[in-house]
C-alpha cells in the first residue's frame, strides 16, 4: 500500500515536473515568436521612412506585388516607376541589409564577448575596426585595389579587417596558449599599430578630398545596399549567426574557464581558432557593405543578457532579433533625422550607445574580467 | 583498477615537477593526495583531468590510454571539482549544472526532459534543489561548491576527482561537502590541504614532496610524527582517539616548544 502511494506520488511530482519544463519552453517560443513577428512588421513600417514622401497603400502595393509577382489593380506603376524605384529598389535591400547587419554585429558581440570573458567586448574589440579602416585608408588615399571594381574600399577594408584580427590572434598564441586578457591586450596592440598606420598614410597623402571620403566612410553608412550587394553579406552573416547558435554550449562554457570546459570535454583553445576566424570574416563583411557601426554590438547583447540571462542558447537568439530590429529603427533615424541630407548610422548608434556604456560601467553588476 | 598512473613525470625549467609517478584507485576507494604546497599535487591532478600533458609515462582509466581519448568520452566518465573561481558573467545555477550535460550532447542538440530530470536529481542530491532558478553569484562559497559539485554529477560518471574544491570553505561546509561525496559511492581521487580531514575521509592516501611519492597507504599506517617532519617540516602529534578510533594530528607550534625545552 504504501510502495504503491509512493508510486503514484512520483508519478504524479512527473507530470508536474514536465508540465513545468513545457510552460518554460512555451515562454521561450513565444518570446521568439514576437520578436521574429516585430521583425517583419518593422521590414515593413520602415519602407514608409525616407526623404520622397510615398503613401502607405502605395507601400503597400509595391510590396506585395514584387514578393508575390501579383498585379493588383493592374498598374504600370508598379512593376516600374519611382514608388518602384524607390521602395523595391532602394529602400527595401536597405532595410533587409539593416536588419542583417544588426543581427551579424550583435551575435558578434555575444561570441566576442564570451571570448574575451569580458563584457565590455564588442565586434570591434580585437583589432577588427582599425585594420579595417587601414585597409580603407589604403584604398581611398592610395587607391590600393582599385582593380578589383567599385566595391574596392569594402573589399580591402574587409581584407584589413580579417588580416588584423588573424594577426591579434596569432600574437596572443605566441608562448603559452591564449588566455582572454592576451587576446584583449594584443587587440589593443594591433589597434594602437594599424591606427598609427592609417594616421601616416593620411598625413603623407594630403588628400582633402579623400579625407573626407575616408571619414564618411568610417562613420558607417547602409547607404551603399542594393540588391546586388546585399547577397553575400546576408548569407555569410546569417550562416555565421546560425554557426554560433548551434555553439551555445561552448560559448557557455568560455565563461567558466578553459580548465573546467576541458573536464567537461571541450577543448576551447580549439573553438577559438574556428571561433576567431568566423567573427573576423562576419565582421568583415558588415565593415565591407556598411563601414564600422559601433556600439550594436555591445548595448544589445548587454540588455538582452539583463532580461533573458547569461545561457547562449537564449542570448544568440534573442540578440540576433533585437539587433536587427534595433538597427532597422536607427537607419531610419539616420535617414530622416536631418531634411534634405542622410546622416551616418554610426553617428546615432555611437550617440545612443556610448551614454548607455557609460551607465553600464556606473552601475558595475557586472565583474569586468579576471575578479 | 579504476585508475592507474605510469611513471607520470614532468619536468619544466630543469626541475621535475612531477617525477615517475605511479598511482591507482581501485574499485570503491577513496584515495587521497597530501602534500605541501608546490610538492606537485595540483599537477598531477591536472594531468589526470588532462589539462596538462605529461612528458612521459601514461594515464589510464578503466584500461583506457586517457590520452589517446576523446576529451568527451573522458567527461562522459571522469567529473572533476575544482575550487571555485568567480565568473565575471551571471548565470543561473540551473543553468551551471546543466553544463554537466555537455559531454553527452551533440553539436544542434538541444537538452531535452531528461537532461533537465539528470540536473535536478544532481540538485537534490547536493540539497540545492530549491535554488534552481537562483542566480549564482549570489550564492554563499559552500552553495557555490554544492553547485558545481552537482555539475560535476550531471556528467553521470563514477569516477570523481577533487582537485582541493573545500579549501577557502568553513569547516562546517568542508565536512558536508566531504561526507556527500563519500556518500555518493563512486571512487574519489581527491587533493586534500587539510590533513585531518585527509585521514578521516580516505581509505588510502599518497603523500607528495617535490614530485615524488614519498609515502603511501592507509591513513593509519601513513601519518606519523616523523612524516609529518619529513614532509612538511613540522612538529605535530598524531594520536587516536580513544573513543571513536579517529586519527587526529596536533600541530604544535614553535613557542610551545620553545616553553617546554626551556
Amino acid at each position: 500500500m504504501e510502495a504503491g502511494e509512493l508510486i503514484t506520488k512520483k508519478r504524479n511530482d512527473q507530470i508536474k515536473f514536465k508540465k513545468k519544463l513545457i510552460k518554460e519552453k512555451k515562454v521561450l517560443f513565444a518570446g521568439i515568436f514576437i520578436l521574429t513577428v516585430l521583425l517583419l512588421i518593422s521590414m515593413i513600417l520602415s519602407l514608409l521612412f525616407g526623404p520622397v514622401d510615398i503613401t502607405v497603400f502605395e507601400t503597400f502595393r509595391v510590396i506585395y506585388h514584387n514578393i508575390f509577382k501579383l498585379f493588383i489593380k493592374s498598374n504600370i506603376s508598379l512593376s516600374s516607376g519611382i514608388s518602384n524605384d524607390i521602395i523595391w529598389g532602394i529602400r527595401f535591400p536597405r532595410v533587409i541589409m539593416a536588419a542583417v547587419i544588426g543581427m551579424g554585429l550583435s551575435v558578434i558581440g555575444v561570441v566576442m564577448q564570451a571570448m574575451v570573458k569580458n563584457p565590455l567586448a564588442n565586434p570591434y574589440t580585437l583589432g577588427v575596426s582599425s585594420g579595417a579602416s587601414l585597409g580603407a585608408t589604403f584604398a581611398i588615399m592610395i587607391g590600393v585595389g582599385s582593380v578589383f571594381g567599385p566595391h574596392f574600399i569594402g573589399l580591402s577594408a574587409f581584407l584589413g579587417a580579417l588580416i588584423s584580427s588573424l594577426v591579434v590572434y596569432s600574437i596572443a598564441n605566441i608562448g603559452a596558449k591564449s588566455s582572454s586578457i592576451k587576446l584583449l591586450l594584443s587587440g589593443m596592440a594591433v589597434s594602437a599599430l594599424c591606427s598609427a598606420f592609417s594616421s601616416f598614410i593620411i598625413f603623407i597623402a594630403n588628400d582633402a578630398q579623400g579625407m573626407r571620403t575616408l571619414t564618411f566612410w568610417l562613420m558607417g553608412s547602409l547607404v551603399s545596399a542594393t540588391w546586388d550587394n546585399i547577397l553575400l553579406p546576408a548569407v555569410i552573416l546569417i550562416a555565421g549567426g546560425l554557426y554560433f547558435l548551434s555553439q551555445f554550449r561552448n560559448l557557455n562554457m568560455m565563461l567558466l574557464g578553459d580548465e573546467s570546459a576541458i573536464t567537461l570535454g571541450s577543448d576551447l583553445n580549439f573553438y577559438r581558432k574556428i571561433y576567431i576566424v568566423i567573427t573576423a570574416l562576419m565582421t568583415g563583411m558588415v565593415v565591407y557593405v556598411a563601414g564600422t557601426i559601433g556600439f550594436v554590438g555591445l548595448i544589445i547583447p548587454h540588455i538582452v543578457r539583463a532580461v533573458v540571462g547569461t545561457d547562449h542558447k537564449k542570448l544568440i537568439v534573442f540578440s540576433g532579433l533585437t539587433g536587427a530590429i534595433f538597427l532597422i529603427w536607427t537607419d531610419v533615424l539616420a535617414r530622416s533625422l536631418l531634411q534634405g541630407t542622410e546622416m551616418p548610422i554610426g553617428i546615432i548608434t555611437s550617440l545612443l550607445g556610448a551614454p548607455f556604456f557609460i551607465w553600464i560601467l556606473i552601475r558595475k553588476t557586472y565583474g569586468f574580467g579576471g575578479n | 583498477m579504476r585508475l592507474k598512473t605510469n611513471n607520470v613525470s614532468i619536468e619544466l625549467g630543469g626541475r621535475n615537477i612531477l617525477e615517475d609517478i605511479n598511482i591507482n584507485v581501485a574499485q570503491g576507494e577513496f584515495v587521497g593526495l597530501i602534500g605541501p604546497n608546490g610538492s606537485g599535487k595540483s599537477t598531477l591532478l591536472k594531468n589526470i583531468y588532462r589539462v596538462l600533458k605529461a612528458d612521459t609515462g601514461l594515464i589510464y582509466l578503466d584500461e583506457d590510454n586517457l590520452a589517446r581519448q576523446p576529451l568527451k568520452v573522458t567527461a562522459k566518465k571522469m567529473a572533476v571539482v575544482k575550487q571555485f573561481n568567480n565568473f565575471s558573467f551571471d548565470f543561473r545555477v540551473e543553468e551551471i549544472v546543466m553544463m554537466g550535460r555537455a559531454p553527452h550532447k551533440s553539436m544542434f542538440e538541444f537538452e531535452n526532459i531528461n537532461d533537465y530530470q539528470v540536473i535536478y536529481d544532481s540538485l537534490e542530491k547536493v540539497n540545492m534543489l530549491e535554488y534552481a532558478k537562483r542566480s549564482f553569484s549570489t550564492l554563499s562559497g559552500g552553495e557555490k561548491q554544492r553547485v558545481l559539485l552537482a555539475r560535476a554529477l550531471a556528467q553521470r560518471t563514477d569516477f570523481l576527482v577533487l582537485d582541493e574544491p573545500t579549501n577557502h570553505l568553513d569547516i562546517r561546509y568542508k565536512l558536508e561537502i566531504l561526507d556527500l561525496i563519500k556518500s555518493l559511492d563512486m571512487e574519489v581521487l581527491a587533493a586534500i590541504h587539510d590533513l585531518n580531514l585527509a585521514v578521516s575521509y580516505c581509505d588510502r592516501i599518497y603523500v607528495m614532496k617535490e614530485g615524488k611519492i614519498v609515502a603511501e597507504g592507509n591513513p593509519g599506517q601513513v601519518i606519523s610524527e616523523e612524516l609529518l617532519k619529513e614532509v612538511y617540516q613540522i612538529e605535530a602529534r598524531v594520536r587516536k582517539d580513544t573513543e571513536t578510533g579517529q586519527l587526529s594530528i596536533i600541530y604544535l607550534p614553535d613557542h610551545h616548544l620553545k616553553s617546554n625545552t626551556a
